[in-house]
C-alpha cells in the first residue's frame, strides 16, 4: 500500500490510473464492509452494500470536494446503500417474502468473539438510525459534525440521536447480562 | 445534577467533544458525586467493548469482487455477474427453491446474455479438468472444443439462436458440465468476476488456446490481475502469451505495479526475452515497474538485455537507483557492460544519488572507466563523489593515468579539494599523473598546495 494520501489517490484516480481506486479500496474496504454489516447484520447483504457503495463512488468520484475527508464521504455512502438494502429488505417482508436471516452467519459466529457477538446482536435489535450513529462514532470515529454530514441531520440531532442511542444499548446489553 | 445529564456529560468528554464550560460542570459533579467515577468507568469501558467490537475482517474474495466490478463498470464489459450467480447457486446454495429458481434460468438466456464465450469457457475447463493435463491431446480436445464453439457462433450468425440454444443445452447436459458445477476447484476459477470480465476481450478468448494461460489461471493472483484491461489487452501479443509459462511471470502479476506496467507497450515487448521474464522473480524489479522512469526505460534494449544481470537486478532495491532511472545518460548507460556490473558495488549505486554522478554518465569516457576496479571502488569516497560535479574532473576521465591514479588513497582524498579539481583541467597536470612518483607526492598537502598554484 502506498502513503499517498486520499485526495492524492482521488486525484490520480480522476486522471485515470486504476490502481489508485482499488489503493482507495484497499484502504476503505474492511471499514465500509464493517459498517454495512453492522447496519445489515448479514455478511452476503453487507458484500453487497460494500460493492454498490465503490462503484457509486467511482461513478461521483468528480464530485468529491478534495478538501473534504474522503473516508466521510465514503461512509456516507456506506450508509446509504446499506439503508437501501435495509429498505428493500422491509419491502419484500411487507410483501410476503420471507426477509433474509438478520441472524450472524456461521462464518461471523466463527469470527467474532463472544463480546462482539454479544455487541452485534444488541445493535441489530435498535432501529438503523440508531445504529448508524453508533456505527459511525465507533467505527469510523466521526465527530458529530462529520456525522451530521454524513446522515444529512443537524449536529445537535447526532447529539440526541447517539445519547439515545447508547442508552437504548446499554438497555439489551444490561438484559443480556441478566438472562445470562 | 441528574443521573441523564451526568451520562450524557461523560459521552461528550468521551467523544472529545464537550465543552469549557461543560468540562467546568463535569469536573465539579466528580468532585460533588462519589458515583460520577464509577459511571465514568463504565462507559469508558463500552465505549472500548464499541471500538473493540466494531471492524470486521471482509470475506477474503470481496476485494477481487470490488476490482472486477469497478473494471466492469469502467470498461461498460459484458455483466456476467448474473451468469456467476446462477452457478454460485446451483452448486452451494442447500436451498431447493434456489437451485430450482437457479435451473429455471433459461440457456437460451444464458447464451442471450453470456454469449458464445460462457460455453467456450465452460468446454474449456471441462476438459482442462477432466480429460487429462496438458500436452498434444489436450490441445487437440482443446481445439476441438473451442472450433465446435465457433461452429456454434457462426451457426448463431446464420441460423438464428434455436441452434446455438440446442448447442448449450446438450453442452449443459453432459457429464462434464455436471462436474464443472460440482466441483469446488473449477468453481473457485469460474467464480472469479475478472475471468468473466475479462472474456468479454477477444484477446482473452482466443488467448485460452493456451496451455500456459489454462494454468495460469490456477493462481488467484492472475486471475484478479484479468481485472485491469491493459492485461487482456496485452493478451493480443504473443510474447506476453509465451510468458505465462513462466513461473516468475505468473506470480509477479500478484504486483500492482507490475499489472500497471503491463499498459506499456515497451514492457510488453521486453516480455519476449527470457531474462527480461526470469527477473520478474526479483521483487525489487517488480517494485521499480511502479516507477514511470523506468518502465520507460524499457524501450531501451540495452536495458532489457540488462534485466539478465544479477548485479542490476539487485540494484532496482536501491532508491538513488530509481531515481536515477529518470536521467537519459543512465539509461543510456544501461548499455554498457562496464556500468551494468559496477551496479554491484554497493557504493556505486548510492553514488546514484548524486545528480553530479548521474549527469556524469553521459560522458562515454566516464561510463568506459567504470570497467576499472580502482575506479568503482573509488565511489566510497565522498570527496570523488562530490568531484563528479566539476566539468575537467569529468574531462580527466578520459585521461588514463588519470584513471589510474584513483586508485591511490591519497589521490582520491584530494579530489575534495575544490582547487584541486579545477587543477585537473590543465592537460599537463593530468599527464603528470601518469608519474607515480607525482601521485604519491599527492599525499603531501604541500605537494597539494603546489597543485593548487599551478
Amino acid at each position: 500500500m502506498t502513503d499517498k494520501g486520499d485526495d492524492q489517490l482521488v486525484l490520480e484516480a480522476l486522471a485515470d490510473r486504476p490502481t489508485a481506486f482499488d489503493e482507495l479500496m484497499l484502504r476503505y474496504e474492511r471499514r465500509v464492509y464493517s459498517l454495512a454489516l453492522r447496519l445489515t447484520g448479514n455478511t452476503q447483504d453487507a458484500m453487497d452494500a460494500t460493492q454498490t457503495t465503490f462503484l457509486k463512488a467511482l461513478e461521483k468520484l468528480e464530485q468529491f470536494d478534495i478538501k473534504r475527508p474522503f473516508r466521510s464521504w465514503i461512509a456516507r455512502i456506506g450508509v446509504n446503500e446499506a439503508l437501501n438494502i435495509l429498505n428493500r429488505r422491509e419491502r419484500f417482508a411487507d410483501e410476503g417474502t420471507e426477509p433474509p436471516s438478520r441472524a450472524p452467519g456461521p462464518e461471523q459466529r466463527c469470527a467474532a468473539s463472544e463480546a462482539g457477538q454479544e455487541i452485534s446482536a444488541a445493535l441489530m435489535d435498535l432501529t438503523p438510525d440508531y445504529r448508524a450513529v453508533i456505527v459511525l462514532r465507533h467505527l469510523h470515529e466521526l465527530s458529530y459534525d462529520e456525522m451530521s454530514e454524513v446522515l444529512g441531520v443537524p449536529s445537535k440531532t447526532v447529539k440526541s440521536r447517539l445519547f439515545t442511542a447508547r442508552r437504548e444499548l446499554r438497555r439489551r446489553l444490561a438484559e443480556t447480562d441478566f438472562k445470562r | 445534577m441528574n443521573e441523564e445529564r451526568l451520562e450524557e456529560l461523560i459521552w461528550l468528554e468521551i467523544d472529545g467533544e464537550i465543552s469549557a464550560g461543560e468540562r467546568l460542570i463535569l469536573s465539579r459533579a466528580r468532585r460533588d458525586d462519589p458515583s460520577a467515577e464509577d459511571q465514568i468507568e463504565e462507559l469508558e469501558a463500552l465505549s472500548a467493548k464499541l471500538a473493540g467490537a466494531a471492524e470486521s475482517e471482509p470475506p477474503p474474495e470481496l476485494f477481487a469482487r470490488l476490482q472486477a466490478a469497478v473494471a466492469e463498470k469502467r470498461s461498460g464489459a459484458t455483466n456476467f455477474s448474473e451468469f456467476q450467480q446462477y452457478s454460485r447457486q446451483r452448486t452451494q446454495s442447500p436451498d431447493r427453491r434456489a437451485q430450482k429458481e437457479a435451473d429455471a434460468m433459461s440457456r437460451n438466456q444464458l447464451v442471450k446474455r453470456f454469449g458464445i464465450a460462457a460455453v467456450i469457457v465452460l468446454g474449456v475447463f471441462a476438459i482442462w479438468r477432466y480429460t487429462g493435463d496438458t500436452g498434444p491431446a489436450e490441445e487437440a480436445a482443446m481445439g476441438g472444443t473451442v472450433g465446435t464453439a465457433e461452429r456454434y457462433e457462426a451457426d448463431q450468425m446464420t441460423k438464428g439462436s434455436v441452434k446455438v440454444d440446442q448447442a448449450v443445452q446438450d453442452f449443459m447436459q453432459t457429464d462434464a458440465f455436471d462436474r464443472i458445477t460440482k466441483d469446488p476447484g473449477a468453481q473457485k476459477v469460474l467464480a472469479s468476476d475478472q475471468l468473466w470480465n475479462a472474456l468479454g476481450t477477444d484477446a482473452v478468448r482466443s488467448a485460452l488456446g493456451n496451455a500456459a494461460f489454462r494454468d495460469a489461471l490456477g493462481v488467484a493472483a492472475f486471475r484478479d490481475a484479468l481485472g485491469v484491461a491493459a492485461l487482456r489487452d496485452a493478451f493480443a501479443n504473443d510474447a506476453m502469451r509465451a510468458a505465462f509459462g513462466n513461473a516468475a511471470f505468473r506470480d509477479a502479476l500478484g504486483n500492482a505495479a507490475f499489472r500497471d506496467a503491463l499498459g506499456n507497450a515497451a514492457f510488453r515487448d521486453a516480455l519476449s526475452i527470457d531474462a527480461f521474464r526470469d527477473a520478474m522473480s526479483n521483487d525489487a524489479v517488480r517494485d521499480a515497474l511502479g516507477n514511470a522512469a523506468f518502465r520507460d526505460a524499457l524501450a531501451n534494449s540495452a536495458m532489457r538485455d540488462a534485466l539478465g544481470n544479477d548485479a542490476l537486478r539487485a540494484a532496482f532495491a536501491n532508491d538513488a537507483l530509481q531515481m536515477a532511472m529518470k536521467n537519459d545518460a543512465f539509461r543510456d548507460a544501461i548499455g554498457n557492460d562496464a556500468f551494468r556490473s559496477a551496479l554491484g558495488v554497493a557504493a556505486f549505486r548510492d553514488a546514484l544519488g548524486v545528480a553530479a554522478f548521474r549527469d556524469a554518465l553521459g560522458v562515454a569516457a566516464f561510463r568506459d572507466a567504470l570497467g576499472i576496479d580502482a575506479f568503482r571502488s573509488a565511489f566510497g569516497n565522498a570527496a570523488f563523489r562530490d568531484a563528479l560535479g566539476n566539468a575537467a574532473f569529468r574531462d580527466a576521465l578520459g585521461n588514463a593515468a588519470f584513471r589510474d591514479a584513483l586508485s591511490v588513497d591519497a589521490f582520491r582524498d584530494a579530489l575534495g579539494v575544490a582547487s584541486f579539481r579545477d587543477a585537473l583541467g590543465v592537460a599537463s597536470f593530468r599527464d603528470a599523473l601518469r608519474s607515480s612518483a607525482f601521485r604519491d607526492a599527492l599525499t603531501t598537502n604541500a605537494m597539494r598546495d603546489a597543485a593548487r598554484a599551478n
